[in-house]
């Protein structure tokens, strides 16, 4: 039964005023002034301000979800559960509409859990921590007891979502579920671990909430005594989202590594640079996991085709190394296992540039999957970029219509660059007079490659595979905590992907559609000269063009400029 | 993908008998009709031929593929289904790629 109470604006601007002078400090009480649109911001202001405005709207029938705020786009609302909540939950949402939007959400589904009286005749709740004394017969609850909690819920206009073998979830607006209950409920925040905290033990506070770290509960408790609505229910457990284990970016090392803007500065990225705005890329690899938190963060336009778990986490990291580069392009994620089908598909729907970290050693091709590969760069224009290899000899780089791309080392400290010892460089048995790579991207050296933080699905093979050692026989990244240290040619593709991408967007912008040839021949003469170091085979790097990293590092500003001059 | 299936890209000839030209889109999706007719599943008909799936029987039994054939490039085909034959020519049977590093 919905409830029909109603709270006027008035009282919420006067509640929210009182607060701002009970229970926030000055600069918040400030914040709140500005957001309910006061201009004189001064505490005793701030409650004349709302005096008036509660005057004003006296009498005026308004719903519930009152407008409290404005702002120059238009109105916006301030829900009303922020007002029983904790201070710094109050300042987070109200500067972020995005939390205001969740909070708002909120308030029209509150999700509880209700524990019906069990068979055994014991609380559930009052058994966390000792639930291996119970019996799951007596854990269960009572079908007499379950079948009349499912109709009191729903006689009270909760919606019922699971009827449970333990309890019952069920949804019902806020207000209905603070009536029934007799309790205040306020917003919380599931905790989400930051790196600075870590670092600092305590003494730092932690990353900003996301929309999804909100819920709903009694500020005193997340759990209420059911016997006070009904006799069959023992709990009514508001469950918080589980806290996030992965961060939104790597964990600090104590070793040489190359961060997401060295790598772009090591690239010639810089805010000038274009960002891939507008052009459609694809990356063709293992699955993606879009919900790491480094890809919600960067609010990128990143979604998975495929949309299969990446249980290896190789794919995972190639996004990231294009959202990096190219951090406004429209990423797709298709997955390898047919790779014709994925590098047609990605083509067929709107790919420029299609990026692929993989191939068969030996030289080893298909013809079907070649032809594919020539379709899609002769027929529909698209760039398609392969890997070298990590000490072997990659097909389909050793492709000529393809970009192939090699690996250099920047010093992290001086930015020195010599060929990486890790990366393939080798002349084409298959092809004559090609030579792989035609430029190169950032690569690590011998024997791990250990040089670039990358995001990986949390417990996935790669996670794993970097965790239980010092560096540099394995990374010292957690065994599940998303993040790796790693690289090969693989990233290095897909920097040069994300490159090509600012040239299809700097080229668009003066009505020029790059071919894939001209992506090429442009890419080779922006790339800094590296003669120095040997590649995996042990070739060295002399002169430019060579054979152990092609043309050299690309550099974005200069492969723009290399546009201008087309 | 149960382990016992194969996945391979089954070629599908042109009209012209150019094993490079690309075959007219009704003669792939006929390919894609038959082959999912013998209980392939067939996974995308393409530009140059028919992305499917079967467990190596079905290749060996309807296609004629030599038994033990584990992978490879180009593997020679004698489909049992006469309005195959001239229609599909070889298979690619695609091993794991290798990941060139992260």
């Amino acid at each position: 039964m919905p409830s029909s109470r109603q709270q006027s604006p008035s009282s919420l601007v006067s509640d929210l005023a009182r607060m701002a002078v009970t229970e926030l400090s000055p600069a918040i009480g400030r914040s709140i002034g500005r957001t309910l649109g006061i201009k004189r911001s001064s505490l005793a202001d701030l409650v004349l301000a709302s005096d008036v405005a509660a005057k004003f709207l006296e009498g005026a029938s308004f719903e519930l979800r009152s407008r409290a705020s404005s702002n120059a786009q238009g109105v916006e609302e301030t829900p009303s559960l922020i007002k029983h909540s904790a201070a710094r939950v109050v300042q987070a949402v109200l500067s972020d509409h995005r939390l205001r939007k969740r909070v708002s959400e909120l308030e029209q589904s509150v999700r509880v859990t209700v524990s019906p009286k069990t068979r055994g005749g014991v609380r559930l709740h009052q058994m966390r921590g000792r639930m291996e004394e119970l019996t799951l017969a007596d854990a269960r609850p009572d079908e007499k007891h379950l079948a009349k909690t499912v109709a009191f819920l729903q006689a009270e206009g909760f919606s019922i979502e699971r009827v449970g073998r333990f309890s019952v979830t069920a949804t019902a607006p806020a207000q209905l579920v603070s009536e029934l209950l007799k309790v205040a409920l306020a917003v919380g925040v599931s905790r989400r671990p930051s790196i600075d905290r870590a670092l600092r033990m305590f003494s730092a506070g932690l990353e900003a909430p996301e929309p999804e770290d909100l819920f709903v509960a009694p500020r005193e408790s997340i759990a209420v005594p059911g016997l006070r609505i009904h006799a069959s229910i023992d709990d009514i457990v508001f469950v918080p989202p589980p806290r996030p284990s992965v961060a939104a970016a790597p964990p600090p090392v104590n070793y040489p590594v190359l961060g997401a803007s060295a790598m772009r500065r090591c690239l010639g990225i810089d805010a000038q640079t274009r960002d891939g705005a507008g052009i459609s890329v694809a990356v063709v690899d293992t699955g993606f996991y879009v919900d790491h938190p480094v890809f919600k963060k960067g609010n990128f336009d990143f979604k998975a085709v495929d949309t299969e778990p990446d249980e290896s986490g190789h794919g995972t990291a190639m996004a990231w190394n294009i959202l990096n580069v190219a951090p406004r392009c429209r990423l797709r994620g298709y997955r390898k296992e047919d790779p014709s089908g994925a590098i047609e598909r990605a083509a067929d729907e709107g790919a420029r540039i299609i990026s692929c970290s993989w191939g068969w050693p030996d030289e080893q091709t298909f013809s079907t999957l070649q032809l594919s590969i020539r379709s899609v760069i002769e027929e529909d224009g698209v760039t398609v970029v392969f890997a070298a290899g990590n000490g072997e000899r990659l097909w389909p780089a050793s492709d000529p219509l393809v970009v192939a791309v090699g690996g250099v080392y920047a010093d992290p400290a001086s930015g020195a660059l010599q060929a990486s010892d890790f990366a393939s460089g080798f002349r084409s048995d298959l092809n004559s007079n090609r030579n792989v790579p035609d430029v190169s991207g950032l690569c690590g050296l011998a024997p791990r490659g250990i040089y670039l933080p990358l995001p990986v699905p949390p417990g996935s093979l790669a996670d794993v595979d970097s965790h239980g050692f010092a560096f540099p026989d394995k990374d010292e990244t957690g065994i599940d905590d998303g993040w790796i240290y790693d690289s090969g040619t693989s990233s290095a593709t897909a920097q040069v992907a994300g490159i090509v991408a600012l040239m299809a967007q700097h080229a668009a912008s003066r009505g020029i559609t790059l071919s894939p040839e001209q992506v090429k021949r442009c890419l080779k003469r922006a790339s800094t000269a590296v003669e120095n170091g040997r590649n995996a085979f042990g070739v060295p790097a002399i002169g430019q063009p060579n054979i152990a990293v092609g043309w050299g590092l690309v550099n974005a500003q200069a492969a723009l400029q290399e546009v201008d001059r087309l | 993908m149960s382990k016992s299936q194969i996945r391979a890209t089954v070629h599908v000839t042109a009209s012209s008998g150019d094993s490079n030209h690309r075959p007219e889109p009704a003669r792939v999706q006929r390919a894609a009709d038959s082959l999912r007719g013998l209980g392939f599943e067939v996974v995308r008909a393409g530009r140059y031929g028919v992305s499917v799936k079967a467990d190596r029987q079905r290749f060996e039994v309807e296609l004629g593929i030599a038994p033990g054939h584990a992978e490879g490039a180009g593997v020679a085909i004698s489909p049992r289904d006469n309005a195959l034959t001239g229609l599909i020519d070889y298979v690619d049977i695609l091993p794991p790629a290798s990941l060139a590093g992260k």
